[in-house]
């Protein structure tokens, strides 16, 4: 196990690089138009598209991770298979009504129609129309009693969103930023019941009265029935439920198969998972997500100068929260969602974790997120791009993790889910942009270090590096210590500078106390 | 720093390492043979203490085995004294972590300890009989830095020499 540390120099030179790498000059604003490509767009390339956002959320993910007391391999296998059956049904359906396929993560879908590119009304009736149907197909691909059939809610917005790069390598699908996305997400997510909720912009732009409630007004059969005849979609609930059997029956799901991974998850291949090729083991995960992202890209997308600015920002932010993840804390980035990174950290062994260095890194990292995150705004706003405005809210939990690969052959998605990963996320939404928060199981299991920062409300403000080592060092948490000792390190002379012989003192010497090595 | 290893000393190890899941570890006690050139004359061994990732050495276990050593030394401290510690990483690369770090610039840091140096041996057993080590030497307010190690021809010849050679050793202790 080596030491995870945070260094101001460090994430300095890194972040000055990436801001340096997107000079404003050579960041390009382009307008949507027909049949441009959005797979594979270049870091200093956007696109602003005029689109319909869909979001469709499985309600009852948290059942299927529910179905047994302790959270076991089986509960996992089967909730990864249900995903799975849901990925591939949906995929074929996003495939077969024209619309770009944005992101699958865990539960949560997201979809853009930019088609047709001059009907604004025809795009919502679309993603209503596709709603329903992804609705009424989930209903129907449960496999059997272990797979019971997905409760859907869909959120739809409608308006101008920044089309931008949202990975390196496998993952060239594009991100889309901006309150079209943000809103389509936010009814999606904005309550238990199943139905099809529009935001007041969508519901106005087909003709609908405005409501109160968005979150509370689901589309009525009858208003689901016009979107479907104006839609027109032409295919049907029975086509694609066949087509996935028989997608099913050739390619079969087979079954998953976990083993440890050796750590740290920096180590871990992503890209070389699937589902006979799944990594299980207790772990922490994290969320860190950009507050306040969604109004300052509202402000900046008018202008394809304040575009500019969006572009670099988001991709500085997150290539820094990545880096003190991977390259600080030896971590993995599962995947960014839209402005959020979710990752992994572990330490130990692949059969045994250790427990209390795995929390008391996740919480040094945390730190050091919130570190590098006001680093990185100062130099932005040096090299003159202002995002002051945006704050960091972090959430991690601990508990038996999941990683593996999801969807259709040869566009297989990463997937990484379990108790402690919707934990995470719930913990991550309880923050402001200064806040980090810590799940109930790692509360639990920490070290009274990690107990003391962050208190019986299990939330923290303004937790920087410094902070979290200093305090949880004081509480002689041993991670913490050992950071410390790294940054002295930094500061001790090279060894060509010390001339004293090496000699013994002319008396009995050895330990005088307990020593910790690790 | 240059540190002359006795094969019986690598022998030692790698049989206290044998099938142990543990980490395991102890004191180094050393003779100073040249400016800047020590043997390690024998270590003590901690089976207790220790996890998968984690080892304590409790100072009450190795008293004894300090005491014997100074008394058979003639309490000749500036030639022979305690030099360090050693520990096993059964499954981590033998490389000091940041905890260990700490601890021996607490070490060598401590008063009531006394010394202006400490070297950190870490040891790794692969494939049940290779021998892995690192040798880290620490001094106050100085990187740690790597230590040269040599395996001791003398003492290579000392296994092979007869058992009234070694009866010798043993009363001359």
């Amino acid at each position: 196990m080596g030491t995870r540390t945070w260094n101001k120099d460090r994430a300095t030179k890194r972040v000055d690089a990436k801001i340096d790498a997107l000079p404003l000059k050579d960041i390009e604003i382009k307008e949507y138009v027909r049949d441009t490509k959005l797979a594979g767009i270049a870091n200093t390339m956007a696109y602003r598209v005029d689109g319909v956002h869909i979001y469709a959320d499985i309600l009852n993910l948290r059942d299927m991770l529910n179905v047994t007391d302790v959270e076991g391999e089986t509960c996992h296998k089967q909730t990864l298979r249900f995903l799975n059956m849901h990925y591939r049904a949906v995929h074929r359906i996003i495939g077969r009504v024209d619309s770009i396929l944005v992101d699958f993560h865990n539960q949560r879908l997201h979809s853009v129609f930019a088609k047709p590119y001059d009907d604004e009304a025809k795009r919502v009736h679309r993603a209503v129309a596709t709603g329903q149907l992804i609705t009424d197909v989930l209903a129907r691909t449960g496999e059997d009693a272990n797979h019971p059939a997905a409760k859907v809610r869909i959120g739809i917005d409608s308006g101008k969103a920044l089309a931008v790069n949202n990975g390196r390598r496998g993952h060239r699908e594009p991100l889309f930023l901006g309150e079209p996305a943000n809103y389509a997400a936010k009814r999606a997510g904005g309550g238990s019941a199943t139905g099809i909720y529009l935001t007041n912009k969508a519901r106005k732009v087909i003709g609908l009265a405005e409501v109160t409630n968005v979150d509370a007004t689901p589309l009525t059969a009858t208003e689901i029935e016009t979107s479907q005849n104006a839609a027109n979609l032409g295919v049907t609930v029975d086509q694609i439920v066949n087509e996935w059997a028989d997608d099913l029956k050739n390619n079969p799901i087979g079954n998953f198969e976990f083993t440890g991974h050796t750590p740290p998850f920096a180590t871990l291949d992503v890209e070389g998972l699937s589902v006979k090729n799944s990594r299980r083991q207790d772990a922490a995960t994290v969320y860190g997500d950009l507050d306040g992202f969604t109004a300052y890209v509202g402000n900046n997308i008018g202008t394809n100068d304040g575009a500019k600015h969006v572009v670099r920002t988001l991709h500085v932010l997150r290539a820094e929260l990545d880096a003190v993840l991977h390259e600080d804390f030896q971590g993995r980035k599962v995947r960014f969602i839209g402005d959020c990174i979710h990752g992994l950290l572990v330490e130990g062994t692949a059969q045994s974790t250790d427990v209390h260095e795995t929390i008391s890194n996740m919480a040094l990292c945390a730190g050091a997120m919130r570190s590098s995150f006001d680093l990185a705004l100062k130099r932005l706003k040096d090299k003159g791009t202002d995002a002051s405005s945006l704050g960091l809210a972090i959430g991690f939990e601990y508990g038996p993790m999941t990683v593996t690969r999801l969807g259709m052959k040869g566009e297989l998605i990463r997937c990484s889910v379990s108790r402690g990963v919707l934990a995470a996320e719930h913990e991550q939404h309880r923050c402001t942009g200064k806040q980090t928060a810590i799940g109930k199981v790692a509360y639990n299991k920490c070290t009274h270090g990690v107990h003391a920062i962050f208190g019986d409300s299990r939330i923290r403000s303004n937790l920087d590096y410094d902070t979290a080592v200093s305090e949880m060092a004081a509480k002689d948490d041993k991670t913490a210590r050992a950071a410390k000792a790294m940054a002295v390190s930094t500061l001790l002379k090279p060894a060509s500078a010390a001339a004293a012989p090496l000699t013994f003192p002319d008396r009995a010497t050895g330990p005088a106390k307990p020593g910790g090595f690790a | 720093m240059k540190l002359l290893l006795p094969n019986k000393i690598v022998k030692r190890l790698r049989h206290e390492l044998r099938g142990r899941r543990h980490e395991i570890g102890g004191v180094l006690v050393g003779e100073n043979v040249g400016p800047d050139t020590f043997r390690l004359i024998d270590i003590s061994v901690q089976l207790s203490g220790g996890t998968i990732a984690h080892f304590v050495r409790d100072p009450e276990h190795h008293r004894e085995f300090l005491a014997d050593f100074f008394a058979h030394t003639g309490r000749d401290f500036k030639r022979f004294n305690y030099i360090g510690e050693w520990h096993s990483h059964p499954a981590f690369e033998a490389v000091p972590s940041g905890e260990d770090i700490a601890s021996m610039f607490e070490i060598i840091e401590d008063p009531a300890v006394g010394v202006n140096f400490a070297i950190l041996i870490i040891a790794r057993l692969e494939r049940r009989s290779v021998l892995q080590l690192s040798a880290t030497l620490f001094r106050a307010g100085i990187i740690p830095e790597p230590i040269e190690v040599i395996i001791d021809a003398k003492t290579v010849d000392s296994d092979k020499a007869s058992l009234l050679s070694r009866l010798l050793d043993f009363f001359r202790w």
